[in-house]
């Protein structure tokens, strides 16, 4: 059996140097992986440009000699073709559109200075198998990625604003990372009192996608090993499985073209852990429930990594979140970890004071810390249902963490 | 060959690479696979911009020389010759690995010798989860550029890793520890006799899974590892050295004024591409012959890290740090292999010197802005002058400037250490091969959370 995945990226890459572009990219990069499984065995093959597939279906062939074990059953009989690719914009308009936002934001602070990177992508992914099995994932998006920073700092970079959209909006741009620039030269002070902490996600899920790791927890070797099927979080709190391409900017299928059933895709419900998640072999080996997170490079055998999960939203606002009518938004928090117990720390280089609509000041550098079982238990508020722009159209975390001044 | 269009500065990097990857995860053959692939970055400068094509055609550099010409504005002659005014104009074969290329030996061989390693951990019963992997890259790069009198003398050079990663985890529950034993070095046959370094690097790991006990956080006094040290010097100091981060910027150029005092006398920090190891750079992406470039010599500000257009900015010279992950990628201004310098005293004698305080032997992670952080993997309570027991903690902090000047000591043993599997990130580009080290360095006034 045959196996075939194409990556396809064309790209224009805006390097911004103090308010001016000072560099246009153009990438247009084809990546061709195939794959022959034959007698629970795979072989895989990779190359770039105008590769010829006979080539390196031979070359997969070849390697199957190796003997690199692959003894499931392939997905098939399944046509999928998601278009999120109606972001079409010309190398002009997009130079054009950035020296806008530029301008304007030279023009509102001229003690502000804003570098690093405005890309425009439009991507392709194909998987196709001999078992009538063809998906395809196509996206275009603009990712905007601004580096801050004061005229008098002697810093790399004071602030940061950062997102992806599919839609070309300078003039949000211009007024988020306004609002930022504004907020962050506004200094104020912890305020008294346990103050919710608002964050990424990621920042405090990521101990999920080491300890629910379908191999981790297959060879009981999680921190949470003993916790299935309890009530480990609180009732409000689950976690789930994103496949969403309108969310994730990714396929909405995996590496081995598995699509997450809708009734398998929760790994946390309502506060007690349900499974980790898997790929195929994975599921297979250890006798989990599939959840179609197959990752893997283009070329490579596919096989578990991470998995894009989400905790499910609280169906309020972030401002309607934010009982005391304030919170503290982390912006910048590099150099934190958790330790093998389930304590996270991090300090905090960047923070703001919000309302849940507008930043309201920057705060000093902090640190912040607390336990998963906490910080997903008694002390866990909610997640934002609106995206806050001004935090990379993100979800908001909300709960709570002691807090002090660094 | 090629057809450099007139007026305008610009070049071409090819780069050729051969690739392996096996993994061995829970005693099974995970994944094997080795490529070899191609790709082209070109670049043209009008005197206000750079244009730059990325391409997999390598038949197709011509053209794309072409059509990034169309997308200049007119050239500014004055802005290009200062920019070329700084480049080095090296010519000529420098190519040290295809003899010994890791692509002749055999997939075989690899998984042979990644399977001896894999043998020291799969039957450890207190082990529940385990990996192996070997990976190796052996990169030739070809740069041609307008400044040539013969388009076709170009600069040729090459660059090669092979290294092994073992990860392994202890325990389970609440009471787990993992750690990574990895090891890189510019050969196949190097990587044959170091079972027994891993072999102890394990049973390390085994002991501080067994005794390590949380610590209060608090100041204390740290002495770090080489590999600490020389993530301290990367992370902390190194990018801020890094000067395109001070194009156009009199605040940072003022702070960080040459000659300028800005830590303890007892730190000297290097950057040097000659060094074997994953972050040996011979030439960087413009065709930069590497350099040892000092970035503080005795506590005192030498020097900074630069491509041509930030040399040229700065009226500084190139240093060979324009670098790029991949021909999908422009060069911009990275490291190398940067290390702490050492020093006069003894390891013991640093160590005897530290009535209460804490080594950090080995890290998992370390980020530095304004404020430092390491994340500790293994570490120990130093009581007078001897190390006593293994301790836990997240991370230590603390401000960059106050802690360089918090440095009373360093020892008199210099370690680079490599690595396969991972590198430096800056921006968009990631992972870029480096390495650092540093001898055993003593810091007083740490923060411990």
């Amino acid at each position: 059996m045959r196996e075939k995945v194409v990556q396809q990226v064309k790209q224009t890459s805006l390097s911004i140097v103090q308010n001016s572009i000072s560099a246009i990219r153009r990438k247009n990069i084809q990546k061709t992986g195939c794959r022959v499984i034959s007698g629970n065995k795979i072989g895989v093959a990779g190359g770039l440009g105008m590769v010829s597939d006979n080539e390196l279906f031979a070359r997969a062939e070849n390697s199957l000699e190796y003997g690199v074990e692959y003894p499931v059953a392939l997905s098939s009989e399944q046509q999928l073709h998601d278009r999120l690719d109606n972001l079409a914009i010309s190398d002009g308009q997009i130079c054009e559109a950035v020296e806008r936002v530029l301008g304007e934001l030279k023009r509102r602070h001229p003690d502000f200075a804003v570098s690093n990177k405005v890309n425009y992508n439009n991507v392709s992914f194909s998987l196709e198998n001999e078992a009538n099995l063809s998906l395809s994932h196509n996206d275009s998006y603009i990712s905007w990625s601004f580096a801050l920073k004061s005229s008098t700092s002697t810093g790399i970079m004071d602030t940061f604003f950062g997102v992806v959209d599919r839609k070309l909006e300078p003039d949000r741009v211009i007024e988020a990372t306004s609002a930022i620039i504004e907020a962050y030269n506004n200094k104020v002070e912890l305020p008294a009192g346990q103050v919710p902490v608002i964050i990424h996600q990621s920042a405090l899920t990521r101990l999920f996608q080491r300890d629910l790791n379908g191999k981790i927890v297959g060879n009981k070797a999680s921190l949470l090993q003993q916790k299935f099927d309890q009530k480990v979080f609180c009732d409000n709190f689950s976690v789930k499985i994103e496949n969403d391409p309108v969310e994730t900017f990714g396929p909405r299928f995996d590496m081995e073209g598995a699509i997450c059933a809708d009734d398998l895709r929760w790994l946390i419900k309502n506060g007690v852990i349900l499974r980790p998640y898997t790929d195929k072999r994975t599921a297979q080996r250890y006798g989990f429930a599939h959840t179609a997170c197959g990752n893997g490079a283009y070329d490579g055998v596919p096989s578990l990594g991470g998995c894009n999960m989400e905790i499910e939203h609280s169906g309020k606002t972030l401002s309607e979140l934010l009982s005391d009518g304030v919170g503290i938004l982390i912006a910048i928090a590099a150099g934190g970890d958790f330790t093998p117990d389930g304590n996270f720390a991090t300090p905090v280089q960047v923070a703001y004071l919000t309302d849940g609509v507008k930043l309201l000041g920057r705060l000093p550098e902090l640190t912040i810390k607390g336990s998963l079982f906490d910080f997903f238990g008694n002390d866990f508020i909610g997640v934002s249902s609106d995206k806050i722009y001004l935090s990379g159209n993100d979800r908001m975390l909300v709960t709570r963490l002691a807090v002090e001044k660094l | 060959m090629f057809e450099f269009p007139a007026v305008f500065y610009s070049d071409v990097r090819i780069e050729k690479v051969f690739r392996s990857l096996i993994r061995i995860e829970m005693g099974k053959l995970e994944e094997v696979k080795e490529k070899s692939e191609a790709g082209a970055f070109i670049r043209l400068y009008d005197g206000k911009r750079w244009y730059y094509a990325s391409t997999t055609d390598i038949s197709s550099v011509n053209s794309e020389l072409s059509q990034l010409a169309k997308l200049a504005a007119a050239a500014d002659q004055k802005a290009i010759a200062k920019l070329t005014a700084r480049m080095e104009k090296n010519n000529g074969d420098f190519c040290s690995f295809t003899s010994q290329s890791v692509a002749k030996t055999s997939l075989q061989d690899k998984i042979t010798l990644l399977e001896s390693y894999a043998d020291l951990i799969k039957n450890d019963s207190e082990i529940t989860h385990w990996s192996a992997s070997y990976s190796d890259s052996h990169i030739c790069k070809d740069i041609y550029s307008s400044l040539a009198t013969d388009a076709n003398a170009g600069l040729h050079f090459d660059t090669q890793t092979a290294g092994l990663r073992l990860g392994i985890r202890f325990g389970s529950d609440a009471n787990v520890f993992s750690e990574t034993w990895c090891k890189a070095e510019t050969g196949f046959e190097q990587l044959k006799q170091l079972q027994a370094e891993a072999k102890k690097y394990i049973e390390q790991a085994r002991d501080y899974f067994h005794r390590a006990e949380n610590i209060e956080g608090g100041v204390y006094t740290v002495i770090l590892s080489p590999l600490a040290a020389g993530i301290f010097a990367h992370e902390s100091f190194g990018h801020k050295s890094e000067a395109d981060f001070m194009i156009g910027d009199a605040a940072m150029l003022k702070e960080w004024q040459l000659g300028k005092k800005v830590g303890s006398e007892h730190l000297s920090i290097i950057d040097d591409g000659n060094l074997a190891g994953s972050g040996f750079t011979p030439f960087d992406d413009e065709g930069t012959r590497a350099k040892r470039t000092p970035l503080i010599e005795k506590g005192v500000l030498r020097g900074r890290l630069h491509s041509s257009v930030t040399a040229a900015d700065l009226d500084e010279a190139v240093t060979g740090n324009a670098r790029s992950i991949s021909f999908e990628f422009e060069p911009i201004v990275r490291m190398t292999a940067t290390y702490i310098e050492p020093g006069q005293i003894s390891k013991d004698e640093l160590f005897a010197g530290v009535e209460r305080g804490i080594f950090i032997d080995s890290v998992k992670h370390g980020s530095g802005m304004s404020t430092f952080t390491l994340a500790p993997s293994m570490a120990y309570l130093i009581e007078n002058g001897k190390i006593t027991k293994p301790v836990r903690f997240s991370v230590i902090t603390g401000n960059v400037m106050q802690t360089l000047d918090h440095i009373d000591a360093v020892s008199d043993k210099l370690e680079i250490l490599s690595f396969v599997g991972g590198g430096c990130g800056k921006m968009e580009q990631y992972p870029l091969p480096v390495s650092f080290g540093g001898p055993y360095v003593r810091v007083n006034q740490i923060n411990v959370q």
